[in-house]
């Protein structure tokens, strides 16, 4: 059983340009004076009391406007952001796909690439050598793999990042835009493991601007406007209604 | 996959200090969870910095070979002391040194250039500590090498006694988690702080007995070898190694830095050990 559950999480950037960074103006801030009106810290609300409960099953898409939290959102869900205020409890092993290619290394070989994003991804060096033939064949990169990755193309290098990225089971799949790689062939069979993997996984959440995708993966649909949960509901409730807002 | 290892986390509030010293420790567990992810993280960097030199790694050893060489032929012209006297004693602790500061230096960006790792899945702010701590005890033990043969060849006799510097290693190992910990999360905010370190390790390194032995001080500047927790440290992996005595406050000080520092800087990681990826 996996589930994500959310109450009233918000998050806030504090915008730290060089001026606030700089120890300078927070010590001579705190001597009062001219300066101190600059020292005053800017946040940026990124969400403001978002209320999610995800179970089994749940394929949920995220829509919205550029800056309207979609990525934040992802990302607390990940674990990357800790809300800045509210209670999150997540259970299940958990995949983000926002970069496929975390942990590889160009100056390493293919084949020491495989087990190095393998063990990115929490497996262990053993779980990875095991899994590590059947990313080989699906890479189809044959002899390349002996060879370090900084001599592949980026054809190439997505290409094993996706087969690599592919190959695991996580409970929930976290993912920004559909993750592809590869030549037309490769793109082909590309789509057809990501959507099987993705129909396998527990809970998804996928945040695209496509509206097809989101229709023929998931069950259900958030829309966030200016990091506030506008409307959820299913594809059919949420996106006609996400379109008219911005139509006029 | 970010938390396969901890497939269950929850985040909620805390306001106290003890809330947040055992969140700090949470975080501290939760890196050394992810060693493999440390291992990785330190190999890669070794990879990238000998990629494509012919000696590769031996680089380590032999740079630091070099430089004892040189120092140790220099100082003993200086001092007129024969090199049995000085060359060992500088060359140990030289590399001690070497690992505190190093560890130090590279911790004031370490997080900045993990930033990567950070936006993209849950990675604990003290795996990133832990790579730069066991990269540079890996090239400790590298380094080591030559000043042992030093040693042999010049007929130093080692005792059990000797057995303490490892004792002493260890101490100081747990001592620079905390610092790096704290010099790294204060420079990912801080951006001057990273300025800073450089310059105040540079002026620790001539206050701190390592080219010097601290017998040559006029009894009226022993303060800063009494006060100073580098000279302990230092003192603890070199003095044993080399059956020169090492007093009991320097041993109950190095715990005291070790573990009581540890203690003391716990509230502040479970603070800001989420709160860094923020400010990336």
């Amino acid at each position: 059983m996996a589930h994500i559950k959310l109450s009233d999480v918000g998050v806030e950037f504090p915008i730290h340009n060089a001026h606030s960074r700089s120890l300078q103006l927070q010590v001579f801030g705190k001597l009062g004076g001219k300066l101190a009106q600059h020292k005053q810290a800017i946040f940026v609300q990124a969400l403001q009391g978002v209320n999610l409960s995800f179970e089994d099953g749940d394929r949920v898409g995220v829509i919205g406007h550029n800056g309207a939290g979609k990525t934040t959102l992802l990302r607390v869900l990940a674990g990357v952001y800790e809300p800045t205020y509210g209670t999150m409890s997540i259970e299940g092993r958990l995949s983000s796909f926002t970069d496929i290619t975390l942990g590889m290394d160009p100056e390493a070989t293919g084949l020491e690439n495989i087990i190095f994003r393998c063990v990115f991804m929490g497996l262990s060096f053993a779980e990875a050598r095991r899994l590590s033939p059947s990313i080989q064949e699906f890479s189809e990169l044959g002899e390349f793999l002996r060879l370090p990755v900084r001599t592949y193309s980026s054809g190439m290098f997505l290409r094993l990042a996706f087969a690599i990225s592919t190959s695991i089971e996580p409970d929930i799949i976290i993912m920004d835009e559909m993750i592809s790689g590869g030549d037309a062939r490769f793109m082909e069979r590309a789509k057809a493991r990501l959507t099987s993997l993705l129909e396998r996984t527990k809970i998804l959440i996928l945040a695209s601007h496509s509206a097809e995708i989101m229709q023929s993966l998931c069950n259900k649909v958030i829309w966030l406007d200016h990091g506030e949960v506008r409307k959820i509901g299913s594809f059919e409730e949420v996106h006609p209604a996400y379109l008219d807002a911005y139509a006029g | 996959m970010s938390s396969a290892t901890t497939s269950f986390r929850e985040v909620g509030q805390t306001r106290t200090a003890i809330g947040y010293g055992v969140l700090g420790w949470q975080d501290l567990i939760d890196g050394a969870r992810q060693w493999r992810l440390c291992h990785l993280l330190a190999t890669a960097d070794m990879r990238r910095r000998f990629a494509r030199s012919k000696l590769g790694q031996i680089w380590i050893m032999l740079s630091s070979a070099i430089y004892i060489s040189a120092i140790g032929v220099v100082w003993s012209q200086l001092w007129h002391q024969p090199p049995r006297e000085i060359l060992p004693y500088v060359a140990v602790g030289m590399m001690a040194w070497q690992l505190i500061s190093s560890i130090i230096n590279e911790s004031t960006t370490a997080l900045q250039t993990s930033s990567n790792y950070f936006l993209n899945q849950y990675t604990s702010t003290s795996a990133i500590v832990y790579a730069v701590i066991y990269r540079n005890t890996f090239i400790f033990v590298l380094n080591m090498v030559f000043p042992l043969l030093i040693c042999i060849a010049l007929g130093v006799q080692f005792t059990a006694y000797a057995l303490l510097s490892i004792l002493g290693a260890v101490l100081l190992i747990i001592t620079c988690i905390w610092m790096a910990f704290v010099v790294a999360i204060l420079c990912a905010r801080f951006r001057d702080i990273v300025q800073i370190v450089s310059s105040v390790i540079q002026i620790v390194f001539f206050l701190t007995p390592i080219l010097w032995k601290p017998e040559l001080l006029p009894p009226e500047s022993r303060v800063i070898v009494d006060w100073n927790p580098f000279a302990v440290l230092i003192s603890i992996v070199r003095d044993p190694l080399l059956g020169r005595p090492v007093p009991l406050k320097f041993w109950l000080a190095s715990c005291l830095l070790a573990f009581g520092g540890l203690l003391v800087t716990l509230p502040f990681f479970g603070r800001y050990r989420r709160r860094v990826v923020y400010w990336l």
